[in-house]
């Protein structure tokens, strides 16, 4: 198999560590697909199960996919000040909408949720895990000014000359967070964990959904990926994923990245 | 506009199936940056107190340089016992909590547009309270994106 290695400017391509190879075409990139600003208005109490589900926008992503939230808490309601945050958000493999599936609280008060979103290009639904490779790295040496970089073309006012790694897609002064382990699975059905076998030989560095299918009338069908919280524990082999304020009963979508070994070890 | 594709293994560039897209955004993290825009550090709280209300302690303040609040991640690791489940080997994402009977003590990593911050606080819902971070001492790793983090 061919493949792509870019590492750190100044670093032998074969003495690479992880933490020093820039882009690595064996591995999966943790891409974003979408950075969106939200702003909607909705009634936050689903008043006698009446549900205010608002479509937000599609997307075409055609798989359920990780996503973020930073919300404006300065325009929310005292009274939601706390309540929903990003549990406000309800992402399906085609769409984003708003909705107040669990909030309770007064029906005529109305709830504003702005922030951006950033969804992720991911599909939980093909289980991937990269190779574990340890490489003995080489000290970084001082370059010659030569590298790669790549403008990342849907920012406004991007361009080459730019010093901050916002505005590239790929740079060779930056490391791009790759893949190491991505998939769903369903909490045990005793203990309630779910429980991933990671290998890597350090904590790993990890981000975790749950996917179940809608409350509302308008998402039954669908399924849904939305916010959880979890705890965890972990050793340099396992990592288990518990829930927080209740046990985990939906299925959890993981994505766990690859570290830079030496703040990992 | 030129664009560098790197097709899946076992796929065609004109199978639209991508293992690096040069037109997508990655995350990505500074190597150079100083002081580091990862890494790990051991930190310990100390013996804060709180009565009816919230006290906060600051415990690392990290200059990140860039002009706006960055995405962040904080891992917390406990090897001891101070957490919400008592058991060695906690490891929490964004957040430490431990519940010291009526209120939170937490411990957490958040950023602005100027620092990145790792830090603590307790909260009272009415009794005094006292936290107990000080005897147990944490891991803590952290990533402080070239993305923002903020709306």
């Amino acid at each position: 198999m061919s493949y792509l290695k870019i590492t750190q400017r100044g670093t032998d391509i074969e003495r690479a560590a992880d933490y020093q190879t820039v882009l690595d075409s064996r591995w999966p990139l943790l891409e974003i697909w979408q950075e969106k600003q939200i702003d909607v208005t909705f009634i936050p109490v689903a008043v006698n199960g009446t549900f205010d589900t608002q479509l937000l926008f599609s997307h075409d992503i055609g798989s359920l996919p990780g996503w973020e939230f930073y919300q404006d808490t300065s325009v929310v309601d005292a009274a939601y000040a706390s309540a929903l945050s990003d549990y406000g958000i309800v992402v399906t493999k085609d769409a984003v909408y708003a909705e107040n599936f669990w909030v309770t609280g007064d029906p005529t008060v109305r709830y504003r949720l702005k922030g951006m979103l950033r969804l992720y290009l991911t599909d939980f639904t093909n289980t991937y895990k990269a190779d574990t490779l340890t490489i003995a790295p080489e000290p970084t040496k001082h370059g010659d000014g030569s590298g790669l970089k790549i403008v990342e073309q849907n920012t406004v006012g991007a361009s080459m000359r730019k010093s901050d790694y916002i505005n590239f897609s790929l740079n060779t002064d930056a490391k791009a967070m790759s893949i190491h382990m991505m998939g769903s699975q369903a909490p045990d059905g005793t203990t309630h964990y779910v429980d991933l076998t990671h290998g890597l030989g350090y904590l790993p560095t990890f981000m975790a959904w749950q996917i179940s299918l809608g409350v509302s009338p308008t998402l039954s069908t669908k399924q849904i990926i939305t916010a959880v919280d979890v705890a965890s524990f972990a050793n340099t082999t396992t990592l288990s994923l518990r829930g927080v304020q209740s046990t985990l009963t939906n299925t959890v979508a993981y994505l766990i990245l690859k570290d830079p070994l030496v703040i990992a070890e | 506009m030129a664009e560098l594709l790197i097709a899946k293994d076992g796929f065609n560039i004109d199978d639209n199936e991508f293992q690096f897209d040069s037109r997508r955004k990655h995350l990505l993290v500074d190597l150079d940056a100083k002081p580091k825009h990862f890494d790990t550090v051991d930190i310990t709280g100390t013996n804060i107190s709180a009565t009816g209300t919230t006290t906060y302690e600051t415990l690392l303040t990290i200059a990140h340089g860039l002009n706006y609040k960055p995405k962040v991640e904080t891992y917390i690791f406990d090897s001891g016992t101070w957490n919400l489940y008592s058991g060695s080997g906690s490891y929490y994402r964004g957040y430490y909590p431990y519940i010291p009977g009526s209120g939170v003590d937490i411990i957490y990593g958040e950023a602005d547009a100027t620092n990145y911050y790792i830090k603590h606080s307790i909260t009272s819902l009415g009794p005094p309270l006292t936290s107990t971070a000080a005897s147990f001492p944490l891991k803590i790793k952290y990533y402080i994106f070239s993305d923002k983090g903020t709306y």
